[in-house]
């Protein structure tokens, strides 16, 4: 049944323990409960994981599977209905006030009267609360652009960008402050797919290049298996672990990696877990 | 390389001349018509013996506006002052609002109905009760110019304050923004091409406010030189004092728009055009 380079079974539980040093977030017992016009809804139930520091996990599930929810739980913009959230040691509520990680939606939200700069600062400017913010911020909103291969576009306004380079802004402001974590939300599901390819390799070249723990929600198997250590799967009505698949692959990681046969078989046996996910 | 030289070439002389011709179309164009109306105007007034108290020619209007022009200037200095204390005055008194509504809730919920319903009172009967109460002064002019500034900058400011997008408003909090910071930093730049579009409502019809306040009582102004030209049959010189009225307003206009052009550097509609 274990295909070769993945290993995990669906509905496998990680091993019951507290965050070790070692682990960047841990899950335990989680539910996120929404309340609409009709009722409260279960959007994610009974969530246990572990994320390894230092790691890139990719969380895949279709549609309403909240992949995104668990993202920003983690991210403390969506309280927790039940169980625990240990971000670094600390709650996520901590993690975000110290400023620890950083978030990239699919959307770029980029302040349009805001240059490329002008938007990597802004991190440095706002929400420190009396607090000084980090010295020679011009210089580290620099380095953040130059790390996204954008030093040359420093003084272009969104407008003037590509949604590529757009969402590479986008990548740099959250790593302005040099976070623990980032976290990513389909960062690229709205770029063409030669642009999506482009940034998926720079993503793993920054990944290694900083050493930052990388959450990375995404609707792609491809995407999934080429950025992710791990991969979280979650199915929907409620919103639920269905597995945790570890992905074997050599590193570093290039594109060809997506031709070879270990990765047509992740992707053929995650394809296979992601139907047992619709119902 | 030399192809590219070439190509940039071409493309440069192929942009030149018809950026060129766009700038000088668009002025051509609206010149010719405006040129046709005013020789069809001459013609049908000269040609079917219209009366000048019914309908000046425009060679006559033209001869008023020359023969004038201190007149004018001299009457048109009051208008031009209450139309801008007013747009000033409006706008500020709108912005400070719009503001406070943003930042509160219960005090939109509790002042913005007010603030229609201070719309919908027509400006010609307000008028006069502010004649009444305030003299025959400046002072109930600027209040009318102000009143017709007032309301669409305060609906577009409302909405401008409140324009930021729901991930903007995610990383937001993500980056622990305080709600100042939220407002200096990003509502308050979110809502400039609404405050413009709204100015631009605003600059013409605080002239349109003054001039309609010096109808019911003034002593000077544009509004009291039409009232003035209306009773003695001054048509052509009627006619003559609403060309200078448009061209003040015209003139805020202008003015209004080149601000525009030096703020707002960016492209307000590429946020919605993204993707």
């Amino acid at each position: 049944m274990a295909a070769p380079g993945v290993t995990g079974t669906p509905a496998a539980r990680p091993a019951m323990r507290d965050g070790g040093a070692n682990d960047a977030v841990v899950l335990r017992g989680m539910s996120v409960r929404f309340v609409t016009d009709r009722g409260a809804v279960l959007a994610l139930e009974d969530i246990d994981a572990t994320i390894r520091r230092g790691s890139v996990t990719s969380l895949l599930g279709p549609s309403g599977s909240g992949k995104s929810t668990l993202l920003r739980v983690v991210a403390d913009l969506i309280p927790p209905a039940a169980g625990s959230v240990v971000v670094l040691g600390q709650s996520a509520e901590e993690v975000r006030r110290a400023r620890r990680l950083g978030v990239v939606f699919q959307d770029p939200a980029l302040l349009p009267w805001r240059t490329a700069l002008g938007n990597v600062k802004l991190p440095l400017e706002i929400g420190w609360h009396g607090r000084n913010p980090p010295e020679n911020g011009d210089q580290r909103a620099r380095n953040a652009l130059e790390l996204v291969g954008l030093g040359g576009r420093l003084n272009a306004y969104p407008h003037e960008l590509s949604g590529g380079m757009r969402q590479r802004v986008a990548i740099a402001r959250a790593l302005v402050c040099e976070p623990a974590i980032l976290l990513m939300d389909e960062p690229f599901g709205a770029l063409d797919e030669i642009t999506r390819d482009q940034l998926n390799v720079e993503l793993l070249r920054i990944w290694r290049a900083t050493g930052t723990t990388i959450m990375f929600v995404t609707h792609s198997i491809p995407e999934a298996i080429f950025l992710g250590q791990q991969v979280l799967m979650l199915r929907t009505n409620p919103g639920r672990l269905h597995g945790v698949f570890d992905v074997d692959l050599p590193e570093p990681r290039d594109l060809k990696v997506r031709e070879t046969p270990a990765f047509t078989t992740i992707a053929a046996h995650l394809r296979r877990e992601l139907e047992a996910c619709w119902s | 390389m030399t192809s590219t030289t070439v190509e940039g070439g071409i493309a440069d002389l192929a942009a030149r001349p018809s950026r060129l011709r766009r700038r000088a179309t668009a002025v051509a164009y609206p010149a010719a018509a405006v040129a046709f109306i005013v020789l069809l105007w001459q013609a049908v007034v000269v040609g079917l013996h219209v009366p000048v108290f019914v309908m000046p020619t425009p060679v006559s209007v033209g001869q008023a506006l020359v023969e004038n022009w201190q007149l004018l200037l001299t009457n048109l200095m009051p208008t031009a002052i209450e139309s801008l204390l007013g747009f000033l005055a409006g706008n500020a008194f709108a912005a400070v609002l719009a503001v406070i509504f943003v930042s509160s809730r219960s005090m939109e919920r509790a002042f913005f109905p007010l603030a229609v319903v201070l719309r919908t009172i027509p400006i010609v009967a307000v008028a006069p009760i502010l004649v009444l109460m305030l003299g025959y002064g400046y002072a109930p002019k600027v209040v009318i110019a102000a009143l017709i500034t007032f309301f669409p900058t305060l609906v577009n400011l409302v909405r401008g304050l409140n324009a930021i997008e729901p991930q903007q408003a995610e990383l937001l909090r993500v980056l622990s923004a305080s709600s100042t910071e939220v407002m200096t930093k990003v509502r308050v730049f979110a809502a400039l091409p609404y405050l413009f579009a709204a100015l631009k409502i605003g600059a013409p019809a605080a002239v349109i406010g003054a001039i309609v306040a010096e109808w019911i009582g003034a002593r000077s102004g544009i509004g009291y030189l039409i009232i003035q030209e209306t009773q003695d049959f001054l048509t052509p010189l009627l006619y003559a004092t609403m060309i200078v009225a448009s061209l003040f307003a015209l003139l805020m206009l202008v003015v209004v728009s080149l601000t525009e052009r030096a703020v707002v550097r960016w492209d307000p509609g590429a946020e919605a055009r993204k993707v």
